[in-house]
């Protein structure tokens, strides 16, 4: 069974420009529908303004589309009531490129990864500290790091404190939105070996957004380009990488820097 | 040397800090205490020895009534600085729950909410205020009724602009996806990351309170008399104010103390609680 199915997403945004003017709006999203099977890694790349950040919003019932549904685990996100909502929360986490703002500085961090434990489960102190360490374990950090706070770690500890935030409730699909893009390339592969590694361990499936086609490369299963709010090429098959053949893809294709470029 | 300027000027900001809160604590001393520090019954009157020069038994003499300036003084401070209190914390009581829920819930509620403080902040708040007064009739109750009802939205417009900062930023929605219920995200992220601003905010304020309240027992508007209040106590000496100019001069010395204390505490509080250092664990 498809874990998630979107069918013919539409999102229109209005902007609010001037008193006198008539109103213009832009379609973030025209027309998107996707399929993304059990244990999966979709990777969704496209420039930046091509819509993916809305669709990951959209996915993850923050926003509501216009059109179409979101159908997650059968049923439609948008179309529940809240209690119905946050049950399937539990299934659905998200990790954000910010890794800084996604904390709250003046939490601990046993206090940030235990806040969606505590939304869902009622534990003793001693149990709930016990699965924080357990999942700081996970993610490659020390147990002894509950009582810090978020200003003494760097991005890339973060990120993993992130992804043990989005792992506490063993969801069943985690939204990436641009997870490793504010990272440096030596901790990108860190965090990608990382999520490949929970992947497997969970069986998580991932949609992993991205503009770095070379960091999708690393880690996606099947891949979708996305330009202008609209899907214009996918592909099931990562081996096939080079036939992409839309400008866009081409484009992004050719940004990717050679490892060892010619300089004269 | 930089290091030396900056050290200098934090020491000097701890000094206008440890100063004006001596100020501060000193007025809030001698409200709590005035009945033992007052020298004599601030409304007793005895016409006989009304407007005398400073005297052993009425250390800055008496008014033209009789009565003992300094018993005045410090039973005014009573009154100005608890009614300021009062007001300001009425307001915060109102506007704190307002602010955060419009900033919160956005959409149409927002929208509803920002046209009802545009249209009460589109008139001058101090004459809205004065007018409100003189339609409830003058009076301590009527005086406190009036600011609050008139200045809350100020403190709501700006304490919602605060929750939209917050409300931004990214561990928010990371709550959200976490199943956080919107009362706890509030409660838990929201609230904490604003209440050092607010904090500042009301101290910054409550001179202007101060003053505002002294204003409009100077017109006869707030506390009656017999009850001693600054703005009253300068009212009464406006006819002696050629030949006894003193009678004005202390009670205005007095406002203008305590303003400039909460102002210069306001000051030095939001330095101190910048909102870089209040949010790390350790610099």
């Amino acid at each position: 069974m498809s874990i998630l199915v979107l069918k013919n997403i539409k999102k229109t945004y209005l902007l609010r420009n001037s008193v006198f003017e008539k109103r213009k709006s832009i379609e973030a999203v025209k027309n998107i529908s996707l399929t993304l099977e059990h244990g999966v890694c979709l990777g969704i790349v496209g420039e930046s303004g091509s819509g993916k950040s809305t669709l990951g919003k959209i996915i993850l019932g923050l926003e509501k589309p216009d059109q179409g549904e979101v159908c997650f685990l059968g049923k439609n996100l948008h179309n529940l009531n809240s209690k119905e909502l946050k049950e399937l929360r539990q299934n659905l986490q998200v990790v954000f490129q910010d890794c800084y703002s996604a904390v709250n500085p003046r939490l601990t961090i046993g206090e940030i990864i235990a806040e969606p434990i505590r939304n869902y489960k009622r534990l003793s102190s001693v149990e709930e500290e016990n699965q924080v360490q357990q999942l700081l374990k996970k993610v490659g950090l020390s147990p002894e790091d509950v009582h810090k706070y978020p200003s003494q770690f760097s991005g890339g500890q973060l990120q993993r404190i992130n992804i043990a935030r989005a792992i506490a409730l063993k969801p069943k699909l985690i939204i990436l939105d641009e997870a490793v893009s504010a990272l440096d390339a030596l901790v990108q592969i860190q965090i990608l070996n990382l999520l490949a590694q929970l992947k497997e361990e969970f069986q998580l499936s991932y949609l992993f957004i991205s503009h770095d086609i070379q960091a999708v490369n690393y880690i996606a299963d099947c891949l979708v380009v996305m330009h202008q709010g609209e899907v214009v090429e996918s592909l099931d098959d990562m081996e096939q990488l080079e036939q992409l053949e839309h400008p866009v893809s081409k484009k992004l294709l050719s940004s990717i820097l050679p490892p060892f470029p010619k300089l004269f | 040397m930089k290091l030396k300027i900056k050290m200098r000027r934090m020491l000097l900001k701890h000094k206008l800090m440890i100063i004006s809160s001596i100020i501060i604590l000193g007025m809030i001393g001698l409200a709590l205490f005035a009945s033992f520090l007052a020298p004599n019954d601030p409304n007793f009157v005895d016409i006989a020895q009304k407007l005398q020069g400073p005297s052993s038994q009425f250390p800055l003499g008496t008014d033209h009534l009789g009565r003992c300036i300094l018993s005045r003084l410090i039973f005014g401070t009573q009154t100005s600085l608890g009614t300021a209190i009062l007001v300001m914390g009425l307001m915060m009581f109102i506007s704190i729950p307002l602010g955060i829920f419009a900033g919160f819930i956005g959409g149409k509620v927002d929208y509803l909410f920002m046209r009802i403080c545009d249209t009460l902040m589109a008139f001058p708040s101090f004459l809205l205020s004065l007018a409100l007064v003189g339609i409830l009739g003058p009076g301590l109750f009527n005086l406190i009724l009036a600011m609050v009802l008139v200045q809350w939205v100020y403190y709501a417009r700006v304490i919602r602009g605060m929750v939209l900062g917050v409300k931004e930023q990214n561990f928010i929605v990371a709550a959200k996806v976490c199943g956080t219920p919107k009362f706890i995200i509030i409660m838990k992220h929201i609230l904490p990351a604003i209440i050092s601003q607010v904090v500042v905010l009301v101290f910054m304020d409550i001179g202007g309170v101060i003053l505002a309240i002294s204003s409009l027992s100077f017109l006869g508007l707030g506390i009656q008399p017999p009850e001693a209040e600054w703005g009253m106590m300068i009212n009464d000496s406006k006819p002696f104010f050629r030949n006894y100019p003193s009678l004005m001069l202390y009670p205005g010395i007095m406002i203008f103390i305590v303003v400039i204390a909460f102002n210069l505490f306001g000051e030095a509080l939001k330095d101190a609680l910048d909102i870089k250092r209040v949010g790390g664990g350790v610099e």
